[in-house]
């Protein structure tokens, strides 16, 4: 088969799996609609900490409060985009426990996409109206000029941040492929991801500074990017050379991930769990 | 296997939860002494104090052994089938979720005191209350527990309600940001909910936010809670036993 017809063929196992998961979703009223409930207050709890800090904290490390939202609906938005497509990823261990997992190893297609067309992703319904809304106020207080170059980087901004989250994801999906008791580990980098990816690096100590830019790569997934939207790659840690790289960053963490989900994957069909 | 990994990864989350938190608390204070009341010792000691208490616990329903799968693959049909009742079986798993949760607590606490993230006690009088209080706010918490699962008797799917209520817990209980820093209306909505006996009282109580001549106003508040709570429960299991729908098999 070609790519071509591969892709083609994906895209068709992709759609039909993806009707009939959503089919699956409207079968229980009350948990569709709390499904999307939930994606909104997910993020509101996300924004609600962001308030706390800006209402009862002085002003953060010379950024304006909309410069700030900035970069919390650049990660919001890269959050949905991630949630949208690839959510799936952090269900594997109940899709494992569930038997469905090693129904996926045998059939014709793609562990991968399998997993991630396992269920209708609708929660991101809710993601994105979070991230839109909060999107649309932040535009409003900061007045930028939006020139051609300034949308794309923001566009590029958010699917970097969309794909660095894929990836880090893969690679926690890697360790619970091969370690049981290890899914606490998804939950986690929500956590680490959503309470410190939303506010500008310069307001944390020097080593967390370091641990989001060069070990776990928070800071790329809104910070840095946003910074060169805004104007403000002067101002960033480490210097501003950092603030175009966050493509380069997801691609690289994303090789990472791919062969994090591999060996997990043939670990997992070696011996389970 | 499934049982020798979990601790590993617990504490590896908490560790660095604790961490990196305290470095956020310590980081927003540094041009500030108090805020809401607190100042930057007592914030990162209740903060240090709710990622332990919630933390172990959540990651234990996260480990499979739920209702939620129970019922998924039809083996929530045993707990009706075994010599003791499903609702007394429930409650001596709740006491060995709690024993578990506390266990981590008493780990992370003095090891905290030693590190000295978290404040010593201000007296024995309020670690003696504050430890009354981590009691009552675990019964209230197995309460609240008990209250989703057996919701899910009636809703079948439990996700969506599963993550409300984590969604709900951890903003009202103060877990994630202390009650003290929320807006007014919100902060005053949580004094008329259950979820702040569980968590925020006991801390806020150990940290001194809640001064010793307040506790025993505290203390009645969350008892109150664990009456209400355990009434509703009696009468939603009673309803639970005739709802239940068997899937699988």
């Amino acid at each position: 088969m070609t790519t071509t017809a591969r892709i083609r063929s994906a895209a068709r196992i992709a759609r039909a799996t993806s009707r009939a998961g959503l089919r699956e979703r409207l079968a229980n009223k009350g948990d569709f609609v709390l499904a999307i409930v939930n994606g909104v207050t997910y993020q509101i709890t996300v924004l609600l900490f962001a308030t706390v800090v800006f209402t009862r904290f002085p002003p953060l490390a010379g950024w304006t409060v909309g410069q700030v939202l900035l970069v919390s609906s650049a990660r919001l938005l890269a959050h949905s985009v991630f949630v949208l497509g690839f959510t799936n990823v952090r269900e594997v261990p109940y899709l494992i426990r569930q038997g469905r997992f090693d129904s996926f190893l045998v059939r014709p297609a793609s562990v991968f996409l399998q997993v991630c067309t396992s269920r209708f992703p609708l929660n991101a319904v809710g993601d994105l109206t979070v991230a839109a809304t909060s999107l649309g106020v932040c535009l409003s207080m900061l007045r930028l000029d939006w020139t051609v170059a300034r949308v794309c980087s923001l566009v590029l901004a958010v699917a970097s941040g969309a794909t660095l989250e894929l990836a880090l994801a893969l690679c926690v999906a890697g360790i619970v492929l091969r370690r049981a008791g290890t899914e606490a580990l998804f939950s986690w980098l929500d956590t680490v991801i959503g309470a410190f990816g939303n506010y500008p690096l310069s307001v944390f100590p020097t080593v967390l500074r370091a641990a989001f830019t060069f070990a776990l790569p928070v800071a790329f997934v809104a910070f840095y990017p946003v910074a060169a939207v805004l104007g403000k790659a002067e101002s960033v840690p480490y210097g501003p050379a950092l603030t175009m790289v966050a493509p380069l960053v997801a691609a690289v963490w994303l090789a990472v991930g791919g062969w994090a989900w591999r060996t997990g994957l043939r670990a997992y069909a070696r011996r389970g769990w | 296997m499934h049982a020798r990994r979990p601790p590993l990864t617990t504490g590896f989350v908490i560790a660095t939860q604790v961490f990196l938190y305290a470095e956020l608390w310590r980081a927003l204070y540094a041009h500030t002494a108090t805020v809401a009341g607190l100042d930057v010792r007592q914030a990162v000691t209740y903060s240090t104090l709710a990622t332990l208490a919630t933390t172990a616990r959540a990651m234990r329903g996260a480990t499979g052994e739920s209702v939620k799968t129970r019922i998924l693959d039809g083996s929530i049909a045993y707990w009706f089938l075994r010599p003791v009742s499903a609702r007394r079986y429930r409650a001596w798993y709740g006491v060995g979720e709690a024993l578990y949760s506390s266990a981590w607590v008493v780990v992370g606490l003095a090891l905290g005191l030693g590190l000295g993230l978290v404040a010593p006690p201000a007296s024995v009088a309020v670690a003696a209350v504050s430890a009354v209080s981590f009691a009552l706010g675990l019964v209230v918490l197995y309460y609240l527990t008990v209250l989703i699962d057996v919701i899910a008797f009636w809703t079948v799917s439990t996700d969506g309600v599963t993550r409300f209520y984590d969604f709900v817990q951890a903003l009202l209980s103060g877990a994630l940001i202390p009650v003290w820093f929320l807006p007014g209306w919100l902060g005053g909505l949580t004094t008329r909910l259950p979820f702040a006996a569980g968590v925020s009282t006991p801390i806020s109580l150990y940290a001194g936010r809640i001064p010793p001549a307040d506790a025993l106003p505290a203390l009645a508040g969350q008892a109150g809670w664990c009456v209400v709570l355990a009434m509703v429960t009696a009468v939603l299991w009673r309803r639970a036993g005739r709802r239940l729908v068997v899937l699988g098999g």
